[in-house]
């Protein structure tokens, strides 16, 4: 018997296939409800990119015009955020985490699912890793150069310091607020759904006149809804271009 | 015991007047959206992202205050 | 997904706007004049959305479906929880973007696919016929070899009446270097010749004028001068 309790057990992780060893540790190696949807998205971006191929004729399907204008989006985004010569290095990270993140954020829409984005140990992690990469590629491009990031041109002297503090302390707050975004996005929306859907059941569970009202929060929660299918690609193309701009920063300082 | 539950559900009632600016953030990023539609059209493709990304940031300032509301509600 | 979104900005804004204003006609004429028949279309309606073919697999996938949610829920295999209303909003959003969105998105898609294989086609046109020029230019050059044979024969008698000439022209030069040199010597003969003449004749008038400077000479010239005058005289007698 499964029944939800509180909203937030919706993120909560099960352990679907243990691994019992008795000389090593391999509980790494579980499966549990976030690898499931891990596999999940990889199979789904997998076989849209296969199926779609339209058994590789020159002219894809219908279903190969999302992918490429998606592809093009993404490709114009790098272009235009980290520019120079080496955007084309960057473009196929940037494009498999606009994937990942889109296709997690849409399979989490689908009721019963597992929201991967809505993770904030994950989303977080991702974006530290990103961020750390992002400074390491600036050390080693500039060196002690790269501590010009945090002072904006034309700084009068006497605010140096302070702008000093304020830039890098911003700096260092990106590696979270790049992660903490979306999770809160994708957290605060399936709250919301589930709220809103545990008030309606509760409404429509008083006589047979509310049931008919009903309707009207019903068309409600399909508004937001389909708000909540804009925040998940909305979101995922943010994701997409800060990691570009961060990126930016550290390869041409500004 | 009372006590701090009220306490907790103030908190978490309190904290969400942080979306005042953010939904003030989010008009104004569409207000100069208008605008700037309005004065030149052909600036649409550019403008446009721009102002999804501003909504992005804006929005997601209004999250945490929501995030901090639901915190307290069920986490704490 | 700019791209995306813009997309479905634009093909989403008409169908709504026509499903809008087919709603109000509807609505106006349900006011004014009830319609009579108006449950049945819409009974038949959600019969005919049913998969099957006849009436009596629709009415028994209604019949089994509503009889295994009735079964599911009473026994409490599925509980109705808050998700059941998610599930029904999200049948709800697909049956939206299938009704709204899909065709217009079909619509686009299969002008996209039309245009793009258009331009592969009139391209792949455009290069059938520039090989087909290139082989009909070609093709009138086949007899090449026979109009080459032919024009080699043609430049090698040319070069053999070259020779030719050439040699008649070394004869003719070698002739007239010839007639020249002895034209010249001519000349040269014929100018000592009457060189000579003139000494001879001035060597000549010289002895003359010394013989006649000479008086015996004279005078035996004047003897027989006198004689022969004499001699006139007496013949003339």
């Amino acid at each position: 018997m499964y029944y939800i309790n509180s909203p937030l057990d919706q993120f909560e992780m099960n352990t679907l296939l243990k691994f019992v060893t008795p000389f090593f540790d391999m509980s790494n190696l579980n499966i549990t409800t976030f690898g499931l949807y891990i596999i999940i998205v990889l199979m789904v971006i997998v076989s849209l990119n296969i199926l779609t191929t339209n058994n590789n004729t020159i002219i894809g399907s219908r279903w190969n015009l999302p992918l490429e204008m998606i592809y093009d989006t993404i490709l114009n985004t790098t272009k235009g955020q980290i520019g120079g010569k080496l955007w084309g290095l960057y473009f196929p990270l940037i494009y498999t985490l606009f994937m990942f993140i889109l296709i997690a954020n849409l399979i989490s829409l689908i009721p019963y699912s597992f929201a991967l984005t809505a993770q904030i140990v994950f989303v977080i992690s991702l974006s530290f890793i990103i961020w750390l990469g992002s400074t390491i590629t600036g050390f080693n491009k500039h060196g002690w150069l790269f501590f010009s990031l945090f002072v904006p041109n034309g700084t009068p002297t006497p605010l140096v310091p302070l702008l000093v503090i304020i830039e890098s302390l911003s700096y260092i707050a990106r590696a979270f607020s790049l992660g903490l975004r979306l999770t809160c996005n994708i957290l605060a929306g399936h709250l919301l759904m589930v709220i809103l859907g545990g008030l309606l059941l509760n409404f429509i569970n008083i006589n047979k006149l509310t049931l008919i009202l009903g309707i009207i929060p019903f068309a409600m929660i399909l508004a937001i809804l389909c708000l909540e299918f804009a925040i998940a690609m909305i979101q995922s193309y943010v994701f997409a271009t800060l990691t570009a701009s961060y990126i930016k920063d550290s390869l041409y300082l500004h | 015991m009372q006590l701090v539950l009220a306490a907790k559900y103030i908190g978490a009632g309190i904290s969400t007047i942080g979306l005042l600016g953010a939904g003030i953030g989010i008009a104004i990023v569409f207000a100069a959206l208008i605008n700037g539609v309005s004065r030149n059209p052909s600036l649409r493709e550019t403008l446009f992202p721009m102002a999804i990304l501003g909504f992005a940031l804006s929005e997601a300032t209004g999250l945490f205050c929501l995030m901090i509301s639901f915190l307290l509600i069920y986490a704490v | 997904m700019l791209s995306l979104r813009s997309v479905a900005l634009k093909s989403s804004v008409r169908p709504m706007l026509a499903v809008g204003a087919r709603q109000a006609a509807i609505g106006a004429r349900f006011y004014s004049t009830p319609a009579p028949q108006e449950p049945k279309d819409k009974a038949t309606s959600i019969i005919n959305a049913l998969p099957g073919n006849s009436i009596l697999s629709k009415t028994g996938i209604l019949a089994t479906s509503a009889a295994a949610a009735v079964y599911a829920i009473s026994n409490e295999l599925y509980v109705v929880n808050d998700e059941t209303i998610l599930v029904c909003t999200f049948l709800g959003f697909t049956t939206l973007i299938a009704k709204l969105l899909a065709p217009a998105y079909k619509d686009f898609a299969d002008s996209r696919v039309k245009k793009v294989s258009e331009i592969l086609n009139t391209s792949r046109t455009k290069h059938v016929d520039a090989v087909k020029e290139r082989i009909e230019s070609v093709s009138e050059l086949k007899n090449v070899t026979e109009t080459t044979k032919v024009l080699f024969d043609v430049s090698k008698e040319t070069v053999e009446l070259e020779a030719k000439a050439f040699e008649l022209q070394q004869k003719v030069d070698l002739a007239t270097e010839a007639k020249s040199v002895l034209d010249s010597w001519v000349r040269y003969e014929a100018s000592i010749r009457k060189l000579q003449q003139r000494q001879i004749a001035e060597s000549v008038i010289a002895k003359v004028q010394a013989e006649l400077a000479n008086p015996k000479f004279q005078d035996k010239v004047l003897q027989q001068s006198l004689t022969e005058v004499e001699q006139l005289f007496a013949k003339a007698k």
